[in-house]
């Protein structure tokens, strides 16, 4: 086990180096001068040297890719922004606990949703439920957010006033939960359905296995072989799609922060792009590519604790 | 076993049917009023979204519209604009000029105070102009308003210890020297570069590569209202300032919500959340149809002129006048104006946009005339548009105006024989391959720093002038805006530029399409807005009852 640990951590380095290599480089060829963002394009040349050279900008990009990574790693630094000067895990440490709130916010609903919808569709396989259900799980994947966000703010806040237009700002103290009941929908719309569909399909497949017909055979009585015996089965692949789907949670609310003005590093990422303010951009590009290295690497070390046989193959493949 | 696969057909016809029922449940309750929308209007609060994170608080660094717009509520400077589009004495009680035209000798207004109770004196305008020209503190914009006083260019270069040109005289005088006579200067005073700022509170800042910055926690201006809080990526509030010299505003507080999605601001307007917004051009047919809605509409003419521009130093067939005016004359402003801009915009005869000191409403520029430019390439020997090498219409990316009226463009010169293909760019890469003159063709917008003919026609299209795009040259023309510039009296000035414009106008080096118009929505009981061509004016008079 601890073999299969250390290589998911040794394959989870090379993949950070990479993409911060990528995002490194995607900024330094971007045609825009960092110094023309920072002071402007008519600013004098003996200010635009001085400031090109206290940035350290004179230098190769590869020393300067060394150091940015030197910085990363040993003091956590990624630079500073060149539109406020501000450090840039300034920006992480306001913007991420917003993500976060939201990103588990629509995992719990995506769960509590999709779980029950899932194993529902199984049981009445077949059935108009089953029908209806599953259309809803297509209508949930196929509605993108920038569509079921207007829509539903249109409908129920601004017309019928039952919820805020906008969401919740832990900055600003807005922390009431009607604030989060739109955003969290929405994001959670599309993980939902997932975990509906994954569910169905996981149970249809363990309802059939030999070990239920033996369960039921034995007496078992319907709830105990759903949920102790069918359920429990079922849960394995449905958690390790929960594990992605936070990861893709966390890193894909861009849309739903900006329409719902919440200030989170999906908002704050457009802001930067906007202002091409690549520090920022890097250090937000870099925090949700390591999110995602780590919240895969959780659940491939999870999965080989509940599954033997995901250790082995893996030793086979290597 | 059992088939896994969901995607029948039945399905997706349920899918179907529920999203048809969705989305016509949704379409018919957007149409009903709103039962409880969750707002409306809060006495003694005016609410506006800011549509970008302010990009500084620094009144010396900031270059951007929504900043300024925050910005100029809290700080103020010796001058200002009325919304007759005059400068007017705000911290400054008068100004005496002398009589070479060079020296502005600015007497203070007594009274005036920083929101944190300390009177004003001269020192602390010398202060703000000299720490914006600092090199240490790099600002952008400061030399594109602060460069006409004497010593500037040394100053910021880093090449002299003090700023020759600022004298304070005693605490209530501070005089003012430019390198030669310049009717606009006080334009340039208007601008944050030159706002009063208290050193004591600015040294409290950051200092960085050398230079005290300003932040929230250091913010003390001279204006009507205080900032209150900041909140980055969530709301900026300002508080009224009780003390301001002019009496305190009517307005208690202002609140501006951090919104960059449009739709989203929208509909926090439509929610009650919010007095004003943008009126997106999308809606705007369907507001003004909409009885409760288009009472509410405002148009503000602003000071910015959208036009073509032919750059003679990369399109060699511009270096011809004839081939320049076929251009003119090839497009059809009008269909412009009605296609793509739904008639809210005015066409652009001339340079100038309407309301600027010096727009002449009775000129006529070149008109469109397909016939007269089929000629006139006929006659610089492109007939039919033959011979002329290809030729690139380039603008900025993500502008719907922008893109549609290039789209139109390019069809009406393609009638009179000159292909055109369209080139969207992103605005930095835009910005300096225009500055670079490496673009045949543009269609863009140039907005006033100031409202003055100066800003327009000497600074756009004189030769040499950094802010020349299309590498028009032209002696006689030069001349003209030359002797324009240093012309004290008023009447003559005006003149010297009506004739500098007809001459340039016919020259075409640039076609001037139609003048900018913002839209908004503003809620009825928002009144006394004050408005220039600047933009809205600080809320003074403002109030929300």
């Amino acid at each position: 086990m601890l073999r299969y640990v250390l290589t998911r951590l040794g394959l989870a380095v090379p993949t950070l180096l990479a993409i911060s290599f990528l995002v490194f480089f995607a900024a330094y060829l971007s045609p825009a001068d960092p110094v023309d963002i920072i002071l402007g394009q008519r600013a004098a040349p003996e200010a635009k040297a001085r400031v090109r050279h206290e940035w350290g900008l004179d230098r190769p990009p590869l020393e300067r890719y060394g150091k940015y990574v030197v910085a990363v790693v040993t003091k956590g630094d990624f630079g500073r922004s060149y539109q406020t000067k501000e450090p840039v895990t300034e920006f992480i440490a306001r913007g991420f606990p917003n993500t976060a709130i939201l990103a588990v916010s629509a995992l719990g609903l995506a769960l509590l949703t999709g779980i029950p919808l899932g194993v529902v569709a199984a049981i009445k396989h077949n059935s108009w439920i089953d029908r209806f259900a599953m259309a809803f799980a297509l209508l949930g994947v196929a509605t993108p957010s920038f569509v079921l966000a207007p829509v539903l703010t249109l409908v129920l806040a601004v017309r019928m006033g039952w919820l805020p237009v906008g969401g919740f700002s832990l900055q600003e103290g807005i922390v009431d939960p009607a604030t989060f009941i739109l955003p969290t929908v929405v994001l959670a719309a599309r993980s939902s359905a997932l975990i509906a569909r994954l569910t169905r399909s996981a149970m249809l497949d363990v309802l059939s296995q030999d070990f239920i017909r033996t369960a039921r055979a034995k007496g078992v009585r319907p709830l105990g072989v759903l949920f102790k015996h069918a359920l429990r089965n079922a849960l394995s692949p449905i958690l390790t799609v929960a594990g992605t789907t936070f990861g893709y949670l966390l890193s894909g609310s861009f849309v739903v922060e900006t329409f719902f003005t919440i200030p989170g590093i999906g908002n704050q990422s457009i802001t930067a792009i906007t202002a091409r303010d690549y520090p920022v951009i890097q250090g937000l590009a870099l925090l949700l590519a390591g999110i995602f290295v780590g919240v895969n690497l959780i659940v491939d070390i999870l999965q080989g604790f509940v599954d033997p046989r995901a250790r082995v193959s893996d030793q086979k493949a290597i | 076993m059992p088939n896994p696969v969901f995607l029948t057909r039945k399905s997706v016809l349920s899918a179907s049917v529920i999203s048809l029922i969705a989305l016509s449940s949704g379409v018919m309750l957007s149409g009903c009023p709103g039962r409880n929308a969750g707002g409306g209007k809060v006495p003694g609060v005016l609410r506006y979204a800011l549509t970008a994170e302010p990009t500084t608080l620094d009144p010396a660094l900031v270059t951007d519209g929504p900043t300024i717009d925050l910005l100029h509520n809290i700080y103020e400077g010796l001058v200002g604009w009325n919304d007759s589009n005059e400068v007017v004495p705000l911290g400054a009680e008068k100004w005496d000029v002398s009589p070479d035209g060079k020296t502005y000798t600015f007497t203070l207004r007594s009274g005036v105070k920083f929101q944190n109770g300390k009177p004003i004196v001269a020192g602390d305008y010398a202060y703000a102009i000299s720490r914006s020209l600092d090199p240490k503190l790099a600002s952008p914009v400061a030399m594109n308003y602060l460069d006409d006083i004497v010593g500037a260019k040394e100053y910021a270069a880093g090449k002299a210890t003090a700023l020759a040109g600022v004298k304070v005289i005693d605490d209530t005088h501070i005089a003012i020297t430019i390198t030669a006579p310049r009717s606009y200067f006080l334009g340039k005073l208007t601008f944050p570069t030159a706002y009063a700022l208290d050193k004591t509170e600015v040294e409290k800042g950051e200092k960085i590569e050398g230079a005290f910055t300003i932040t929230a926690t250091n913010v003390v201006g001279s204006g009507p209202y205080k900032l209150g809080s900041y909140v980055r990526q969530g709301k900026v509030t300002l508080d009224a300032n009780a003390d301001y010299w002019a009496g305190a505003p009517k307005l208690k507080k202002i609140e501006r919500p951090i919104i960059l999605d449009a739709k989203t601001a929208r509909n926090r307007y439509d929610a009650g959340q919010l007095d004003i917004v943008t009126l997106e051009k999308g809606d705007y047919e369907r507001d003004k149809a909409d009885a409760k809605v288009s009472g509410e509409i405002q148009t503000f003419g602003r000071a910015a002129t959208f036009y073509l521009g032919l750059n003679q130093t990369h399109y060699a067939p511009f270096k011809d006048k004839r081939v320049r005016q076929a251009v003119a004359h090839a497009v059809d402003k009008d269909a412009i104006i009605k296609t793509v801009l739904l008639g809210i915009n005015k066409r652009a005869e001339g340079v100038l946009p309407e309301g600027l000191p010096g727009y002449d409403a009775n000129f006529k520029g070149l008109p469109f005339d397909p016939a007269k430019a089929s000629a006139l390439l006929t006659a610089a020997g492109y007939p039919g548009g033959k011979g002329l090498p290809p030729l690139v219409l380039s603008f900025r990316e993500k502008q719907t105006d922008l893109a549609k009226a290039a789209e139109v463009m390019k069809e009406q010169l393609s009638k009179v024989g000159i292909p055109v293909t369209l080139r969207e760019m992103e605005w930095g890469t835009f910005l300096k391959a225009t500055d670079n003159k490496e673009i045949d063709l543009f269609h863009m917008r140039w907005s006033a720093d100031y409202l003055d003919p100066q800003n327009f026609l000497s600074l756009l299209l004189t030769s040499g002038s950094p802010e020349n795009r299309t590498g028009y040259t032209n002696k006689e023309y030069d001349a003209m805006c030359a002797a324009a510039d240093s012309e004290r009296d008023a009447t003559k000035r005006m003149a010297l530029y009506a004739k500098a414009e007809r001459f340039v106008v016919d020259d075409a080096p640039w076609v001037p399409i139609y003048f900018q118009k913002d839209l908004e929505l503003v809620k009825p009981w928002v009144k006394g807005i004050k408005d220039s061509l600047m933009g809205h004016l600080p809320h003074k008079t403002t109030s929300v009852e």
